[in-house]
């Protein structure tokens, strides 16, 4: 019974051998002399390919979404600072997702994607196939999707399998920044930051630049509503094991009047580290 | 060869961890496991190890070349995989491999070997297993339900690890 | 009834304004932005999926209210006449122009004043694998509703809008279902026979 709640997938659970996951009060479990038979437990995440597929919506919907979760926070909130902190946690969250997702994908052969989409034209069982059409037509989809989801069940959803090196992980302030202002920027807003500059007065100190941040655009006065990138920026810096702070400023320059600088300060420990590395 | 493996959190606290025997025959399983005094080390040798892997994490590559490009504008053509760390620590016949995530999670492990003698690694395999876990780790940190560093208790993850064990490392 | 011409018509304006017409986003931010707002209203109100449900619910409402005029502005779409051209405006233009997802309608009451859409995909629960607590009460994908109910209103449909099924849930499906209850009245009635 409760084996059923714990498998979204399946509606049929009479199949499955009863296996748990991981407790951590117990302790690492060993091989069962019959798991190698076993199928394993069926799950829709784990059977999803991770694979960018480009998919979009509008602006609008997103920016519908991002006013009302600003109207709950601020509702909770009890001081601009309160506001701040809480939609910086929004943020942070998302940005310790990033730093594993786009490194990961960042990982994969460029050859690979051609490939898959070949693969999905000649067999139609690739996930990419499945989705890609459902935007213009539903009428075959649900048997598509379908045959997919066993495709995956068979081991073929593994990007990691195709990688032969990973992308190296960045150790250095330079170029987890230049990561943050580039591949970051582009996939949560499209192109690049406007700018990436470093502090002339404080050495831990670096800014990226936004002259029209996407999300808050139409959002009046004030830099607040900018503290969910904040967070996103702060959470995958974090999350990469370069502590730091970020705030929002606005700073605005001729017709650029809502540009926005997002102060990054590094924790000095991180500065050592990278004077100690690397010798800068 | 039986293995320990565990994901260590950011806290130094273990989201993961699982015990791989070899399937294959039924006269060698009591060989197969980790000897049972042996076994309650098996966390503390990794725990051991963790400072060698701190210490590793931010080295680079001797081989790698230090590209030094203008200022802000890295060009970082090193290649060189570093997530990977391949066997970094020893202990009694055992050898001790991990794997970096982006994010910081130490993928950790004890590699048991046969009686009186060398473990052997072979690092490609073992780099396979590693990745795959890795993506499966990221799978899971998707979930906006799961906050990271907890341990993992899905059972969706555990089949699929002790699969890729199966695939990678005890054939 | 709609006839192939107009649902054809109305496929086309949704296609063509979101193609056109329509500044885009990439819809992971849009899903991983959702998801934290979820996660974290699961605990604020302590795992309280019936309050979390409602609470999602009401912010579609308020962003149902207000997402009408960009609708209508955008698609320069008339007043629907019925629920049928109600149902296909919503699925071929709505959907289309604010998700890129065209959800198919179907199970229509025998009196065609209910409808179901289903969602084959679904932007806001990609990545998503429900807790074991939250199975039962919680729908995940409820702001939708919302929205829905609100933009309804707006155009003097009161509505009943609520999930069916979620595939989260381990169903073989998502299915919304949209009810009118009445036609409001402070408007011209919209073509009642």
């Amino acid at each position: 019974m409760s084996q059923k709640i714990i498998l979204p997938s399946t509606s049929d659970d009479g199949v499955y051998t009863q296996s748990d996951g991981y407790e951590y009060t117990i302790g690492p479990k060993q091989s069962l002399p019959n798991e190698a038979n076993a199928i394993p437990t069926p799950s829709r995440i784990y059977s999803e390919s991770l694979i960018y597929r480009k998919q979009e919506v509008s602006l609008s919907a997103m920016a519908f979404l991002f006013q009302e979760m600003i109207a709950t926070i601020h509702r909770a909130s009890s001081s601009a600072q309160d506001f701040e902190t809480r939609l910086n946690g929004y943020g942070y969250g998302i940005g310790t997702r990033l730093v594993e997702l786009l490194n990961l994908r960042n990982s994969i052969p460029p050859n690979y994607s051609k490939s898959s989409t070949f693969l999905s034209n000649s067999s139609s069982t690739s996930v990419n196939e499945s989705h890609g059409s459902s935007g213009t037509g539903t009428g075959t989809l649900s048997s598509a999707s379908d045959h997919s989801h066993h495709y995956h069940e068979n081991g073929t959803e593994s990007l990691a399998a195709v990688i032969s090196n990973m992308k190296p992980r960045d150790l250095k302030i330079l170029d987890i920044l230049q990561f943050v202002h580039g591949t970051m920027w582009t996939y949560l807003f499209g192109c690049a930051s406007d700018d990436l500059v470093k502090s002339s007065e404080r050495d831990n100190e670096y800014m990226i630049v936004d002259n029209l941040p996407v999300l808050t655009q139409f959002i009046p006065a004030g830099r607040s509503c900018d503290y969910f990138t904040c967070g996103i920026i702060q959470g995958f810096l974090d999350s990469a094991e370069f502590p730091c702070r970020v705030s929002a400023h606005s700073m605005p320059q001729g017709e650029l009047d809502q540009r926005t600088v997002y102060l990054i300060q590094f924790d000095k420990h991180v500065l050592e580290r990278d004077n100690l590395r690397f010798g800068s | 060869m039986p293995q320990y493996f565990a994901i260590i959190g950011k806290k130094d606290n273990p989201i993961y961890e699982a015990e791989f025997t070899s399937q294959q025959g039924q006269q060698g399983q009591l060989q197969q496991g980790f000897q049972q005094n042996l076994k309650e080390l098996n966390a503390f040798i990794l725990h051991a190890s963790l400072d060698i892997v701190e210490d590793l994490q931010w080295q680079v590559n001797p081989n790698a070349q230090h590209g030094k490009g203008g200022f802000l504008r890295s060009k970082n053509v090193t290649n060189i995989d570093n997530c990977y760390l391949g066997k970094v620590d020893h202990f009694y016949g055992l050898a001790i491999t991990a794997y970096v995530t982006y994010g910081g999670m130490k993928l950790v492990m004890i590699h048991g070997g046969p009686p009186n003698g060398n473990t052997q690694i072979d690092d490609n395999m073992v780099k396979s297993f590693y990745q795959e876990v890795h993506e499966l780790y990221v799978k899971t940190l998707m979930n906006p339900f799961y906050r990271l560093n907890e341990p993992i208790p899905s059972p969706a993850f555990d089949s699929r690890v002790r699969a890729l064990a199966r695939k990678y490392l005890n054939r | 009834m709609s006839t192939p011409t107009q649902s054809k018509s109305l496929k086309t304006i949704g296609e063509d304004t979101w193609k056109n017409k329509t500044e885009k986003v990439n819809a992971e931010l849009f899903t991983l932005t959702y998801g934290a707002i979820v996660s974290q209203l699961c605990a604020d109100y302590d795992r309280d999926f019936q309050k979390v449900n409602n609470h999602l619910f009401s912010m579609g409402y308020n962003i149902g209210v207000r997402l009408i005029e960009d609708f209508l502005a955008r698609t320069a779409l008339p007043r629907c006449e019925n629920m049928v051209k109600t149902s296909e405006m919503i699925s071929k233009c709505a959907f289309k122009i604010f998700l890129n997802m065209t959800p198919q309608v179907t199970n229509w009451s025998t009196e065609k004043d209910a409808f179901s859409l289903m969602l084959e995909e679904n932007p806001l629960s990609d990545f998503v694998e429900l807790p074991v607590d939250a199975m039962k009460q919680l729908w995940y994908s409820n702001v939708l509703c919302g929205v829905l109910k609100g933009a309804l209103e707006m155009v003097q449909l009161d509505c009943d809008v609520w999930f069916i099924s979620d595939i989260l849930k381990g169903d073989s499906q998502t299915e919304l279902r949209i009810k009118l209850n009445k036609v409001l009245k402070d408007e011209v009635p919209i073509g009642e026979d």
